[in-house]
Formats: C-alpha cells, sequence, structure tokens
C-alpha cells in the first residue's frame, strides 16, 4: 500500500514584491524591495540610483560659477536652499564678503522655499494617506510662494537665483507686497490646512505610534532636519550654529513631544513640518520688516581662483535636513573634489531598520514622512 | 468602548474638515483655463532665450559661461566694428539658467517671454540667430540705443553684473 506524502508544513518564504520604481508614493524613482510574509513586510530594502547624475564630477570640471544650475536639480523642491549653501560654500573658499542685503535676501527665498517644500511634503502626505483634498489646499498656497519666487527670479522651480557673492538680482517692491499679503493670510490657511487633515481622527489612527524613531537611532543614523527634531533631538543649525544672518532673527526650533503618541513617529514627523512653516512665517516677517538698502551683489573677481589647496567644508539646514559641500581647490577655476551631502540620502538610510515588520500600508505612510526627494538621493 | 469612540471622533473630526472644504465654496477659484485664459507674466521671467544678432559682438563670454554647452558663436571684423557671423543656440540642451544673459556686455542675449514653442523635430531646435532674427516678444532686454554704442563703458556702469565690476 502507497502511503500518501505527508504535506510538508508551508514554508515562509518571503515574497518580494517590488514597489516603484515608478510608485506614486515614493516621490520620484525609487525602488522598494519589500520582502512580505503575508501582510507583514520582513525586509524593505530601497534601491537607489535611477536618477544618477554625476552631480559631484561635473561640479569638478566645469566652472564654480556655472555650477549654481546643477545646484538647482538636487533638491528640486528646495533650489534656493540648494544654490545658497553652493554660494556660501564658493565664498567661504576664496573669502569672498557677501553684501547685507544679499544676505537678507537670501533668508527671505530660503524661507518662502522652505515653506513650499513643506508644503509639498504635507500635502502629499495625505495623498499618500488617501486624503486628496489637503493636497489641493497645500498647493494652492504653494503657488501663492513660487509666484513670490518667479516674480524675484524668473523661474518656478529651479531658480538659479543665488549667486556666489550675492543674488542675480535685487528685491521688488512687488514682491515685498506679495509677501506681505502671503503672510497675514497664511497662517489662518494652516489652521484650516489642521482641520482639514493634522487632527483629523482617522489621519491620527494611521499615523501616530508608527514608525517611531528614536532619538539615539536618529543621531546613530546621521539623521537631520524635521526627521531627527521630530525623534526629540533639539538640534538646528539655523540657531545651534548659525550661518548668514539667522542670530538676527528670533523663531522657535519646533521639537517632537509624542503629542498623539510616541514621540518620533509618523504623525511627529509631519507636524514638525507644520509647525516649522509657522516659524518661517515668523522669519520672513522679521526679513520684511528689516530690509536694508545697498548693493544685492559683493564684489566677485572676473575669473574665481580660489587659492591653492584650500579646504572648506559648508554645512545649512535645508528643508529636508543638512546640506553639506566639502571642497578642495587646487588653484584652477574648477575644485579639485566636491563631495555632496544630501539630507535625503542619509535620511533614507533608516529606512530599513524602521520598516522592518510593518504593514504594507504603513510602510507608505512611513515613506511618506521621510519626504524624500529622489534628485537629491541619487544626484 | 474604545472603537465606538474611534467611529466617533473618525466622523467628527471628519466633518470639521468638511465644513473647511465647504467654506471653498464661497472663495473664488484660482485655477486658470490654460488655453483660453492666461496667468500675467512677471519681468524677469524667463521664456525661450534670444538673441539680437545685429548688436552682438562676438564676444564668446556667454560660450563661455554657459553651464551645458548650448551656444556657439563665431564672429568678424575687429574692434568696434566686430559682430557676430554666426550664432546658435541649441534649445535641446538650454536649462534656462540666465548666466549668459548676465554676462553679456551689450545686453543683446535675453530671456523672452515666449513661452509656447513646440518643435517636431530636435534639428528645429538648433537656431542661428544670425540666419533667422527672431522678433523680441517682450523680455527683459534693455534698450539697444543703450548698449550699442559702447560696450565697454556699459560694462563698467552696469550694476547687475557683479563679475564686471571687480
Ligand atoms: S540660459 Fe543657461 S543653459 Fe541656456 S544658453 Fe544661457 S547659459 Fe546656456
Ligand atoms: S555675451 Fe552677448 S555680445 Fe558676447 S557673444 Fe554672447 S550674446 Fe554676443
Amino acid at each position: 500500500m502507497i502511503t500518501p506524502a505527508q504535506p510538508k508544513p508551508l514554508q515562509g518564504e518571503p515574497l518580494v514584491v517590488h514597489m516603484g520604481p515608478q510608485h506614486p508614493s515614493t516621490h520620484g524613482v525609487l525602488r522598494v524591495e519589500l520582502h512580505t510574509d503575508g501582510e507583514v513586510v520582513e525586509r524593505a530594502i530601497p534601491n537607489i540610483g535611477y536618477l544618477h547624475r554625476c552631480k559631484e564630477k561635473i561640479g569638478e570640471s566645469i566652472g564654480y560659477d556655472a555650477y549654481v544650475p546643477y545646484t538647482d536639480r538636487m533638491d528640486y523642491l528646495a533650489a534656493m536652499n540648494n544654490n545658497w549653501t553652493w554660494a556660501m560654500c564658493v565664498e567661504k573658499l576664496a573669502e569672498i564678503e557677501v553684501p547685507e542685503r544679499a544676505e537678507y535676501i537670501r533668508v527671505f527665498v530660503g524661507e518662502l522655499n522652505r515653506i513650499a517644500s513643506h508644503l509639498v511634503a504635507v500635502g502629499t502626505y495625505g495623498l499618500d494617506l488617501g486624503a486628496f483634498t489637503p493636497f489641493l489646499h497645500a498647493f494652492r498656497e504653494r503657488e501663492m510662494t513660487l509666484d513670490i519666487l518667479e516674480e524675484l527670479s524668473g523661474g518656478r522651480l529651479c531658480f538659479g537665483y543665488v549667486r556666489i557673492g550675492g543674488v542675480a538680482e535685487d528685491m521688488t517692491a512687488r514682491a515685498m507686497d506679495m509677501t506681505r499679503r502671503f503672510l497675514k493670510q497664511f497662517r489662518a490657511k494652516l489652521d484650516s490646512f489642521n482641520e482639514l487633515l493634522s487632527f483629523n481622527h482617522i489621519f491620527i489612527k494611521r499615523t501616530a505610534n508608527i514608525g517611531a524613531l528614536s532619538g539615539e537611532q536618529a543621531i546613530a543614523y546621521g539623521i537631520t532636519g524635521p526627521m531627527l527634531r521630530a525623534s526629540g533631538v533639539d538640534w538646528d543649525l539655523r540657531r545651534d550654529e548659525p550661518y548668514s544672518i539667522y542670530n538676527r532673527f528670533e523663531f522657535d526650533i519646533p521639537v517632537g513631544q509624542g503629542l498623539k503618541g510616541q514621540v518620533g513617529d509618523n504623525w511627529d514627523r509631519y507636524w514638525i513640518r507644520i509647525r516649522e512653516m509657522y516659524e518661517s512665517t515668523r522669519i520672513l516677517e522679521q526679513v520684511i520688516d528689516g530690509f536694508p538698502e545697498g548693493s544685492h551683489m559683493g564684489k566677485v573677481p572676473a575669473v574665481l581662483r580660489p587659492p591653492k589647496d584650500a579646504e572648506v567644508y559648508v554645512r545649512t539646514e535645508c528643508p529636508r535636513g543638512e546640506l553639506a559641500f566639502y571642497m578642495i581647490s587646487d588653484g584652477s577655476k574648477v575644485p579639485f573634489r566636491l563631495k555632496a551631502r544630501g539630507p535625503s540620502f542619509c535620511n533614507l538610510s533608516v529606512f530599513e531598520e524602521l520598516t522592518r515588520d510593518m504593514l504594507i500600508a504603513d510602510v507608505v505612510a512611513t515613506l511618506g514622512t521621510f519626504d524624500v526627494v529622489m534628485g537629491e538621493v541619487d544626484r | 468602548m474604545a472603537i465606538i469612540n474611534d467611529i466617533l471622533q473618525g466622523f467628527l473630526t471628519t466633518v470639521k474638515g468638511m465644513i473647511v472644504t465647504g467654506k471653498e465654496c464661497f472663495v473664488p477659484a484660482v485655477t486658470v483655463q490654460y488655453p483660453t485664459e492666461k496667468r500675467p507674466i512677471p519681468e524677469r521671467f524667463r521664456g525661450m532665450l534670444v538673441n539680437d544678432a545685429s548688436i552682438c559682438i562676438a564676444c564668446d563670454k556667454c560660450v563661455r559661461i554657459c553651464p551645458v554647452n548650448c551656444l556657439y558663436c563665431e564672429g568678424e571684423g575687429k574692434g568696434k566694428a566686430r559682430r557676430a557671423s554666426v550664432f546658435t543656440i541649441d534649445y535641446v540642451k538650454c536649462c534656462w539658467c540666465a548666466l549668459c544673459v548676465e554676462v553679456c556686455p551689450v545686453d543683446s542675449l535675453y530671456m523672452s517671454h515666449d513661452y509656447e514653442t513646440v518643435f517636431t523635430d530636435r534639428s528645429q531646435m538648433i537656431r542661428d540667430f544670425c540666419q533667422d532674427p527672431i522678433p523680441p516678444i517682450g523680455g527683459r532686454q534693455k534698450p539697444a540705443e543703450e548698449s550699442s554704442d559702447n560696450p565697454a563703458e556699459k560694462k563698467e556702469g552696469e550694476s547687475n553684473s557683479g563679475r564686471a565690476a571687480a
């Protein structure tokens, strides 16, 4: 008699699901390899490199001033801040003075761009979780900030406005008026946005207590920006290592408190961005009240040749975290070595750790709070 | 009990959000019906790059600064009589950064306000402004008389080119 073979116990071989590179919630061309067991993700491995454009090598082959448009395209949602960091780096390398008015304009465009960038972050985060209306509200407000930046620079996304030694063109009275009008109603708009999304109970249920990142973990992974502050670490370069003229303004650094759940969970990471927008409006108000007269461009040599063997590392607080450029000059017209440290790239490194044993739907909810811009991750 | 509370809270906060949305019914729309309606373009708008080849002195400055090498320029004549004989731009490569506009000593190069441009073929995107002068469509060009007579003087006095000042 033949005995039927005993069925083997079900083997738990993980099913690999590819999320992306064209997935709407990856915000760009990010591919996440999900090793799933049923509904649970055992491992989520982000695969990057789809948008690699050799930014660092290009920087080593073209001139210092011609590289400004390339920095636009790193973090294209915060192009002003990228231009600014690059300009600061070259100015430190070549010892160029920046006029006071130019510094004010830089802070002005930097903070406006921060608002624009955070609005995209919170708006698309709602979209990831299925809330479509907040996205439209966020983009309507963002449109107003972009109008102001367009009035100044002529561009709407890749501005190329902050130049070495100052800014490309002077502030206009019309831009000031537009900003005043914008600031007058923006806080009320943010309040209604909170009603719409932030304090929605369903939204809180989906985000609070999920993907909590502890402060130690965040520091160990080199996380910066809103993600670090959401984890309860009180660190912001604008206050702790004031560059440009940030020490003249009064503003608070929001830190995650775990209002709806644990410190550093998804809701905290989202909420920190909303609070940073409130703070940015405060800085903007102080900036437009104290605009000094003067030139918007400092004295820049016609051909930039920084001293030989000069070496700089400059970091600034971009909307996504610390953006830094490291540069060595060999005395020629191009840098000998250029290295960019992008915040999104470092922040993404914690993704695998954070999403271990999570539900698939929560992986999307977690990735949204990272606010990665793939142009910057891959460079 | 917790689940009933969740349902109730979820319902109430959603209604709150709906009230916000409902209020929007009385706010004028911000959207623009594009092809029939157009939003005003700011003064500094960066549209298609155009060169007025009649005043370009073929100094090659723009060619050197361009980060993507999309300009090509050849000149003829000496001194003040020098003019461009070939000046091409490759719109495929141009990234609308306006670096070339800033360095141009005679302001012959400028960003027009034209943004509705369609090409059916890549070869059409390379334009020679000496063969095919483009009528200006508005832009941030300065009056031509002011700039055409003495480029050297213009360069000294011009406030917006920082690199020329030093
Ligand atoms: S706008 Fe920029 S990319 Fe285009 S031709 Fe001028 S310098 Fe080159
Ligand atoms: S910089 Fe101006 S004048 Fe010189 S070649 Fe270019 S367009 Fe002509």
